[in-house]
């Protein structure tokens, strides 16, 4: 039998020992069996820009996320009077943790924001449920050029109807410029000797970082060497992109290599001695919204999937962290610093997803040459 | 004779076997079980299903390393001997001497309880990490990424614990040998190693040992710092094997029950040393005596001065640096305080936390797991502790062994069991939700209430209830008007000492909760993931602020009932 099989199933929460008043508890969706009767229709219409109008929608959603979502927790709540339960993973954990959940038959989550390298994970298993985005939503998440392929690519199928793009994100440098006096801006800058224990990285995107070395350099061993050259310099291994600007404000770490430009934006904002770097090659991913085909409330999640690709939806994007990047076309930046380091750069960034049979393979050679377990 | 009346009089003649037994049976449910199931599924699981076919695979293969369970002895034994180190030396120097300050330095130490799992190890990664305070002090390199650093942070961790076992049994030591070794001419240090410490022996190695196996199955410091540098014991390849993905629910019960086996033995040992130390003190504002040897002026207030640095060093800084953090808009350097590149301070990481619906949420879940497992923890280790010392049950000895069996089983192999107990076994619709986590929150920490709640149960006179039966008083009675009057100054302390820690308890929590009913240790570890250290800071201040005014708030209760 698998693990919490019988719940959802039966509804029965509490039982006979000890569950009495205790499923009212803060947060306890779980009372309501099949979790899809307990919407109180309190739908007010808000979902207008996304198609929805007049659906009842839930009280409450709860979401699995790798990324500050207060800025988009607050303007959906404020919109559409649905509370949002937000549970914040690091690294590739949203869809990983589900999945995990998923297998055992235990369906809590309601909709699943995670960057798109550890999506296939979903599509592998046919858990996303198409949201219903209108033509001119999909045509205007999917804007960048051979994005949609890259993705088909990966997953072998069209995904548009599915995944919704959420924000953009763009590989960089981010170093503390109190530490820093020659800023780093090639990716052979950062594997000299006086970088030696200064760096701080998140291990699963070594992977990408192989393929930039990849499309870097002109032969694979070379890729392979530096990624060896990069690893002889001791980086430290965190889980997480605040944990990594953390890492390098308090003086652990000098530099953190391929982050997120948005993790720069809020602590420059509160005057934290920070810096950004784009280095050539780098690679964009996007943070998409997927929704489970067994989420317990599964049209309010779609409802969300589709206000977060709406215009409304991508201005709260925008705000994440200070200033994030929303996939929607003619969005940019949403910090002026960020944006200027990024246009300084004058590059176009490398799509880059990811699929299980690029995964194993690349999980693999990368825990051949360094020995880093990619899953961590 | 009627069949009726025969069959009360069998029961009569049996009640004593047949409560007893009952109080077994319930006993072996949450402790027997568990074990049992957890060895047992470990021949069963495979991948993700928790019941598969019988395979010896999981043994053969998905087992932890050796060098895994290396790293876990190590790291037990490391930090249980640095704990008990420093806290026989506190509680000597607090208890045994007449140094100035001793009260103060006892409930500094003791509040350190108060202050919740992830921000601690964030604080202390501040403080031993690269650029931090003490590794500036330092004339040697340490790395706090270590087994070594590990071991620190955990050993000064259950410092507070140590002592308030230590204090009581330091505090009643038998002045008139000490007296006699020195009149002999025993010098202090002489009479402190031949006399009080022999004397104590049996006392300190149930300390160590109790800090040993809570060790064994700790979850916070390997999760915080062992996993970045890829360090890993038993407690974190159990929470992996069943949280992270892929599950792999075959190695976690073969890790389960190899934490267990390791677990036993050191069981076995603290429940016989427990034994040897004979009569016990409670935790309680009297349990506080004052000290019996008088050092001259220049040696005590060396030693006081010693014990201050000490208490600077585990407490007081960490704290500092904890309230530094919430103040300042980002992560900053201890350094930036003094060079001006400090940006100005701020309430913000308060307000976040206070305007964030999460905290708010999980708070309230955690109170209400915490507030319900302390009332029914202590209710039922005052019942058994009766049924131990004071009533004439049946298998006595047994419950008294059984209500201990959960300190051998470690939160996380606990938390283990009980999966397979509500989900496969008895399926009664509790796991999911916040009554299997309290459930599990009373079984765990039954022993350790136990251990404290029994010897005021046991120091009451057989005479005042021999004389309240006479009178006439029923058992309800009694216990109202005898035993309750006698033993509330300890239901206080251990009730607010259990509240405590379970509000912010951290490996039952990570591995029951569900994504619905957040609780508070859980959602530190969220805040710690995102590497929102001002928050974090914050949320710490604000949990030890609130369970400082919940204990101050009890104990005043406390003492009003007393007067």
């Amino acid at each position: 039998m698998k693990r919490r099989q019988y719940l959802r199933n039966s509804g029965i929460v509490g039982g006979a020992l000890l569950s009495t008043g205790l499923a009212g508890c803060t947060g306890d969706g779980n009372g309501n069996g099949n979790g899809n009767g307990n919407g109180n229709g309190n739908g007010n219409g808000n979902g207008g820009t996304t198609g929805s109008a007049g659906d009842e929608l839930a009280d409450e959603l709860t979401v699995y996320t790798n990324i500050p979502f207060d800025s988009v927790q607050e303007a959906y709540e404020s919109s559409s009077g649905v509370d949002l339960n937000v549970v914040t993973l690091g690294g590739p954990q949203p869809n990983l943790q589900y999945v995990s959940e998923w297998e055992q038959e235990q369906y809590d989550v309601d909709v699943i924001a995670s960057l798109d390298t550890s999506t296939w994970v979903l599509h592998e298993r046919d858990i996303p449920a198409e949201v219903e985005l209108d033509q001119e939503d999909i045509d205007e998440l999917w804007h960048h050029d051979g994005m949609a392929e890259a993705w088909e690519d990966a997953i072998g199928h069209d995904i548009r109807e599915v995944s919704v793009p959420h924000i953009n994100q763009i590989g960089s440098f981010i170093y503390n410029t109190n530490a820093v006096s020659e800023t780093p801006t090639t990716w052979d800058d950062i594997t000299g000797s006086d970088w030696e224990s200064r760096i701080c990285t998140q291990p699963f995107t070594m992977d990408y970082v192989l393929r930039l070395m990849e499309a870097h350099f002109d032969t694979v061993e070379e890729a392979e060497q530096w990624i060896v050259d990069f690893d002889d310099n001791s980086p430290q291994y965190l889980s997480g992109g605040g944990t990594m600007v953390d890492s390098v404000l308090s003086g652990e770490n000098d530099l953190s290599a391929y982050i997120w430009g948005m993790y720069a934006s809020g602590p420059i904002d509160e005057g934290a001695p920070l810096d950004l770097h784009f280095p050539e090659p780098t690679g964009m991913h996007s943070q998409v919204i997927n929704v489970p085909q067994e989420a317990p409330n599964l049209e309010t999640a779609k409802h969300f999937a589709r206000w977060v690709g709406s215009a409304e939806g991508q201005e709260a994007s925008q705000a994440i962290n200070g200033g994030a990047l929303p996939a929607r076309e003619g969005f940019g930046y949403g910090h002026d610093h960020v944006q200027q380091r990024w246009d300084e750069s004058d590059q176009t960034p490398i799509t880059i997803t990811i699929g299980r049979e690029d995964a194993d393979e690349y999980n693999e050679r990368v825990e051949d040459l360094i020995g880093l377990d990619l899953t961590s | 004779m009627s069949v009726n009346t025969s069959i009360k009089d069998q029961f009569r003649s049996n009640r004593s076997k047949i409560y007893g037994g009952l109080i077994l049976f319930v006993l072996s449910f949450f402790t027997i079980l568990p074990i049992l199931v957890t060895i047992g599924i470990s021949f069963f699981a495979d991948g993700i299903d928790l019941v598969s076919e019988f395979t010896l695979n999981n043994w053969l293969e998905a087992g932890a390393s050796s060098e895994i369970i290396f790293n876990t002895v190590v790291f037990a034994i490391g930090s249980a001997t640095l704990t008990t180190v420093i806290a026989v030396f506190i509680a000597w120097a607090i208890a045994r001497t007449n140094i100035p300050f001793g009260r103060v330095y006892y409930y500094s130490i003791f509040s350190m309880i108060f202050l919740p799992p992830i921000v601690w190890e964030s604080v202390w990664i501040r403080l031993l990490g690269r650029n931090g305070l003490y590794t500036a002090l330092l004339p040697f390199n340490f790395d706090v990424y270590s087994l070594p650093g590990m071991m620190v942070v955990q050993g000064v961790f259950l410092v507070p614990l140590c002592l308030i076992i230590l204090m009581p049994m330091f505090a009643n030591v038998d002045n008139s040998l000490e007296e006699a070794s020195r009149v002999s001419g025993g010098k202090i240090l002489y009479t402190t190693r031949k006399i009080t410490l022999p004397l104590l022996k049996p006392g300190i190695l149930a300390a160590y040992l109790l800090t040993l196996v809570i060790t064994l199955g700790s979850l916070r410091v390997p999760l915080m710092i062992g996993q970045p540098e890829g360090i890993s014991v038993l407690a974190l390849q159990i929470y992996n094997g069943v949280n992270e993905f892929p599950i792999e629910y075959g190695a976690a019960f073969v890790d389960g029950t190899i934490l267990i086996l390791v677990a036993l033995p050191v069981f076995y040992l603290y429940k016989r040393e427990l034994g040897k130390t004979g009569k016990f003190e409670t935790v309680s504002g009297s349990a506080f005596k004052q000290a019996p040897i008088e050092l001259s002026r220049g040696p005590r207030y060396a030693l006081s001065g010693f014990i201050a640095f000490l208490l600077t060093i585990m407490a007081i800084i960490p704290v500092v640096t904890m309230f530094y953090g919430s103040i300042s808009p980002y992560p900053i350097t201890i350094p930036a305080l003094f060079n001006g590149e400090h940006p100005g301070f701020t309430a913000q990481p308060y307000l976040d936390v206070l305007y964030n619906r999460s905290t708010w949420s999980a708070a309230w879940n955690s109170l209400l797991a915490a507030g319900i497992a302390s009332v029914v923890v202590v209710a039922a280790a005052v019942g058994i502790s009766w049924i131990v010392n004071k009533s004439d049950l049946a298998y006595k000895r047994t419950i008294d062994y059984l209500s201990f069996l959960p300190l051998a089983m470690t939160s996380v192999s606990l938390a283990l069991g009980f999966i397979v107990l509500f989900l496969v076994i008895f399926p009664i619709g509790i796991y999911g939700t916040i009554a299997i986590v309290i459930l599990a929150y009373i079984t765990r920490f039954l022993p350790a209430t136990i251990r404290v709640v029994a010897p005021s149960v046991q120091q009451i006179q057989n005479e005042l209830l021999e004389a309240a039966t006479i009178s006439g008083a029923g058992r309800v009675r009694r216990v109202r008007t005898i035993l309750m009057p006698l033993i509330i100054a300890t239901i206080h302390a251990i009730a607010t000492y259990r509240f405590a820690f379970l509000f912010k308890e951290l490996p039952i929590s990570l591995l029951l909760q569900s994504a619905n009913v957040p609780l508070l240790a859980p959602f530190l570890f969220e805040l710690g993931v995102q590497g929102n250290y001002p928050q974090l800071s914050a949320m710490g201040i604000l949990i030890a602020g609130f369970l400082l005014v919940v204990t101050i708030a009890i104990h005043q209760i406390g003492s009003s009932n007393l007067s």
